[in-house]
């Protein structure tokens, strides 16, 4: 019977098992019958056939359990997913794909969609000449990312030679332990005109060798790179040219900055969004910087790390992040008291403030919280510490629109001690000493501010037996540092006859240095203390708005 | 609000910013000027489409309103891809059994959430990290279908991975 292969498609798998054993008893007769000489060729030809039919049986039979495994839910997800799987194998800071190897191994399906994924397979790392290779080959074009430490690369030469002709596709590219200028362009040739894919640049100089750094050894840098960090490396002026990054990086613990020089490089990469400044700037350009305005970009995150209050201050004082931006200030400053404390601030949650910011400490646990309306910060005093508590390191307080100010819970009762708290503005350092503001036989002593200068408030509400009248001190003798105040509100807060009068001096004192009246006064009091009519009458012909009632809290717009 | 017909005619009304979590959905509803979408074509055989459906509905629920992730920002999503921290409530909502964490995946990748198909692409990442190919293929009752020649080139790569 012959059979065509049509035909045999329509049999199943078993049937057609059954067909290849009937076929091979044939064969094995047909080879019976031979008749064979030792040495003949046909013996040779014939053992290659059979070796040709063995691989070809084996190959068949091997997908059978494939059959199997495409049963199994997991096989059911495609193979872009599978690769995509893969992809999250790796730890973030993984260089290469060696933990990818691994699940490569687990069945052909799994195999043939990771390894034809070329996104997988483009970290390649000097520290491994193999599995480097063997990424190479399966990245096909895809834009790489390189990772170079330049020592391992003149160890092993294979190396070059390995990545030379994928140099070009390079997308992001690492390079550490560069002595010299000249042994980046050996590592590199032609650098930076052989990479003109190249978006990303991190450079990681010697920590403590003392090179000769006075060549620019990326002077024909042109790609618009997006991202740029550079670790004890200078900031030359090819790297100034840039206009384009989004993310940046800054170690210079060796070089001293001007400061107007980097403020004008950030000012001009208008997009950056993250910024990691670990700088120090020369004492003359500190002194003599022309900046009249913070400098504005889309930074949503900016870290500060700095030994010295000086290059902090200047830095905070002079870089505006976006609201909800992200900050962070590590401090490393001994006389701040805060040593290696790293305190994370966000501008989000003092933007919405609607309830207090409080300094708390607790000298037994030589604990710091700030609190906040969504949670708390908490930061440990370092035990060597001894003295005034804490300089609190310059909040950028431009966003805060709203501000409450209350007593924390009772039940906690924290205890503040005196503190000094640093202005946020200007380069000199402004320091002003908040006393305690509550009565002194209260044991809650909450931090009250008021911060040297809030633009952007305007809505500022005191709650619960906070000296009202010291803050409206405070706010009396510098109108101006609150230029957008629009609305005073007062909860609980025993307002007498001199409070009253200090009040309406207030109104009147804003009405004639400042062009932002107060329109809305809110006084609400829950066991009825409320200020006399006549004291009342006086507000209201000063403020469009005075809204006074008995009440527990304050009228809901201005939770 | 917007109705949602699944292929097994089961209907589900949403809040528009619910159903735009999916671009599968926004870019159906944006392009037919619609209030009706009739996202999935999912079941073909594959699997059951309400019940996935539902949890995914109930992710885009928890985060709607959250910025949805650009596609122009290539960085971006490289380091989406390559963080492994979830969530909390992306982790409690993603621990179910495996059958189930492969729907959602389907479910995500074919409405096109992306941030949901992260989260199920990294919880199996997490999953098979660190192990053996002999582990996972007993995590997911897979057989080992490789050819000797096939396991000759596999340890030949191992090889080659520990080469310096």
């Amino acid at each position: 019977m012959i059979m065509s292969f049509e035909a045999a498609l329509n049999l199943s798998v078993l049937e057609l098992l059954q067909v290849l054993n009937a076929k091979v008893a044939l064969e094995c007769t047909r080879v019976r019958e031979i008749r064979l000489s030792p040495g003949l060729a046909s013996i040779t030809t014939l053992e290659a056939e059979i070796d040709h039919l063995i691989a070809g049986v084996s190959g068949v039979l091997g997908l059978i359990p494939s059959l199997k495994n495409l049963l199994q839910s997991v096989n059911r997800l495609p193979p872009e997913i599978l690769s995509r799987i893969a992809r999250h194998v790796p730890n973030a800071d993984e260089r290469d794909a060696r933990s990818i190897i691994p699940i490569t191994h687990v069945c052909r399906y799994w195999r043939k969609s990771i390894i034809s994924t070329p996104e997988n397979w483009t970290s390649i790392y000097s520290g491994s000449f193999g599995l480097a290779k063997l990424s190479l080959q399966r990245c096909k074009a895809a834009p790489l990312k390189l990772l170079l430490d330049t020592r391992k690369v003149k160890r092993n030469s294979r190396f070059s030679d390995l990545i030379k002709p994928y140099i070009k596709n390079t997308k992001t590219l690492r390079l550490s332990h560069i002595s010299t200028a000249e042994e980046l362009g050996q590592t590199l040739q032609d650098f930076p005109r052989s990479i003109p894919s190249l978006r990303s640049l991190s450079l990681t100089g010697p920590r403590d060798a003392d090179w000769d750094w006075s060549r620019d050894p990326c002077e024909h840098l042109a790609s618009p790179l997006t991202h740029l960090s550079l670790i004890d490396i200078p900031l030359y002026r090819s790297f100034l040219r840039l206009e384009t990054l989004t993310a940046l990086t800054l170690r210079h613990y060796r070089f001293n900055l001007n400061l107007d020089t980097l403020l004008g490089f950030l000012e001009t990469n208008r997009s950056l969004e993250r910024a990691t400044l670990d700088v120090r700037f020369t004492r003359p350009s500190l002194r003599k910087s022309h900046r009249q305005i913070p400098v504005k970009n889309q930074l949503r995150k900016l870290s500060i790390y700095s030994d010295d209050s000086l290059d902090n201050n200047a830095l905070v004082s002079n870089i505006a992040v976006q609201r909800g931006a992200h900050l962070e200030i590590i401090l490393c400053d001994r006389n701040a008291g805060l040593n290696d404390i790293r305190s994370v601030i966000s501008t989000a949650h003092l933007l919405n403030l609607r309830s207090p910011t409080f300094m708390e400490y607790w000298p037994d646990k030589r604990r710091i919280r700030l609190l906040g309306p969504n949670g708390s910060f908490s930061f440990e005093r370092p035990p060597a510490t001894e003295g005034p508590f804490v300089e609190f390191p310059l909040l950028p307080l431009n966003n805060i629109r709203a501000l409450t100010l209350t007593r924390p819970a009772a039940s906690e009762e924290p205890r503040v001690e005196p503190f000094v708290f640093s202005g946020p503005f200007g380069i000199s350092r402004q320091t002003v000493h908040v006393p305690s503001v509550v009565p002194s036989e209260s044991r809650v002593k909450p931090f009250v501010f008021p911060p040297l200068s809030l633009p952007a408030l305007e809505t500022f509400s005191i709650e619960h037996e906070i000296n009202a009248s010291y803050l409206l001190s405070r706010l009396f003798s510098a109108p101006s540092s609150y230029p957008s105040l629009k609305i005073l509100a007062f909860l609980n807060c025993d307002l007498d006859d001199a409070f009253m009068a200090k009040l309406t001096r207030f109104c009147d004192n804003r009405r004639n240095t400042t062009s932002a009246w107060l329109y809305r006064i809110v006084i609400v009091d829950s066991k009825g203390n409320i200020p006399n009519v006549c004291s009342i009458d006086m507000l209201r012909e000063r403020v469009p708005v005075v809204d006074v009632r008995v009440g527990k809290e304050l009228p809901s717009d201005l939770k | 609000m917007v109705l949602l017909v699944t292929s097994d005619n089961k209907n589900f009304v949403v809040d528009r910013e619910v159903a735009d979590r999916s671009v599968f959905v926004k870019n159906t509803l944006e392009a037919r000027g619609l209030s009706i979408a009739t996202p999935p074509m999912l079941n073909g055989g594959c699997f059951e489409l309400t019940s996935p459906f539902l949890q995914v509905l109930e992710y885009c629920q928890h985060h709607r309103g959250e910025p949805l992730p650009t596609t122009d920002d290539a960085n971006a999503d490289e380091n989406r891809k390559r963080t492994t921290d979830i969530g909390e409530w992306d982790r409690k909502f993603i621990t179910v059994d495996h059958e189930m964490l492969f729907e959602i995946i389907l479910a995500a990748n074919y409405l096109d959430i992306k941030p949901l198909l992260d989260v199920g692409c990294k919880t199996i990442g997490n999953m098979v990290k660190g192990k053996s190919p002999e582990e996972v293929r007993k995590l997911f009752d897979i057989v080992n279908d490789f050819t000797p020649e096939e396991e000759a080139q596999i340890k030949k790569e191992n090889e080659w991975a520990e080469d310096p």
